[in-house]
């Protein structure tokens, strides 16, 4: 009879906890190649275009989100500021399992704009 | 199938943990909220209303004070949810305040989860010299 002793590093609940972790660097890296993707250095503030911008990043962050195949829930957010000198402040509280849940925080300056994108995981079950 | 022919047919252990579920939620065990424990957006936004104004009516913009108002506000909407005991749902509130200074912006959100259990409210304050938007995610987990 073959047990999982057997084999190390090859164990029942790790293969468990790859899918129930949220991999932060790995996340991140995701949305800072769709952000650089989507928005050029050089592009000027027009609030007609940025509509276009914003879907297609919180769609595309999504898409690659799902196809990582995690029991996860995702909830992306993506905020495109004007710099013209005006502050802004975000926080954020959770209430959750912090051993499994996790987020990541985005922040990508242009010339004429901030991007922002929130992405939060949290495990089913 | 209903209750009592469940719990004839399940071994011991299963059978306990069943009642454990059927006891603490008062219904038939199952993986959906109950109609009046699901996370609905228009209660948790008048309560965010009630909030913000509260807290923001007659501020000016301050940028040392801002962090502070944003982390109370959202700190008590949390309470706030905490009390309304909806079983099994996790929380995320996230307040941004900006100042009203003539600056674009826009937000957008996409969600991957079940739109059956989950929800979202979102509301947005205004003044003549602050813009505060808060959105609050409940999302139910099996």
């Amino acid at each position: 009879m073959t047990t999982m002793d057997e084999f190390p590093g090859f164990k029942n609940d790790e293969i468990k906890d790859v899918k129930r972790t949220f991999n932060e660097e790995e996340v991140k890296g995701i949305i800072k190649e769709i952000v650089e993707k989507n928005i050029l250095q050089g592009s000027a503030y027009l609030h007609s275009r940025i509509s276009n911008w914003n879907n297609s990043i919180v769609n595309s962050v999504v898409e690659k989100l799902s196809a990582l195949n995690k029991s996860f829930k995702y909830i992306v957010t993506c905020t495109i500021f004007e710099k013209n000198g005006a502050g802004i402040h975000a926080t954020t509280t959770c209430y959750w399992d912090s051993n499994y849940d996790g987020s990541t925080t985005y922040r990508h300056d242009t010339n004429s704009m901030y991007v922002i994108v929130n992405v939060w995981g949290l495990c089913v079950g | 199938m209903s209750y009592g022919e469940i719990q004839n047919t399940l071994p011991e252990k299963v059978q306990s943990s069943v009642m454990v579920e059927y006891e603490r939620r008062g219904s038939e065990p199952s993986l959906r909220p109950a109609f009046f424990q699901k996370f609905r957006a228009p209660p948790v936004k008048t309560m965010i209303q009630q909030i913000v104004s509260k807290k923001l009516d007659q501020a000016i913009y301050n940028k040392d004070h801002a962090p502070g108002w944003a982390h109370e506000i959202a700190e008590e909407i949390k309470q706030k949810l905490l009390e309304m005991e909806l079983s099994r749902y996790k929380y995320i509130v996230n307040v941004t305040i900006m100042e009203n200074k003539g600056a674009g912006a826009r937000m957008q959100v996409n969600c991957l989860w079940d739109s059956d259990t989950d929800n979202l409210a979102q509301e947005t304050f205004k003044n003549e010299t602050i813009i505060c938007v808060v959105m609050v995610f409940g999302v139910y987990f099996y």
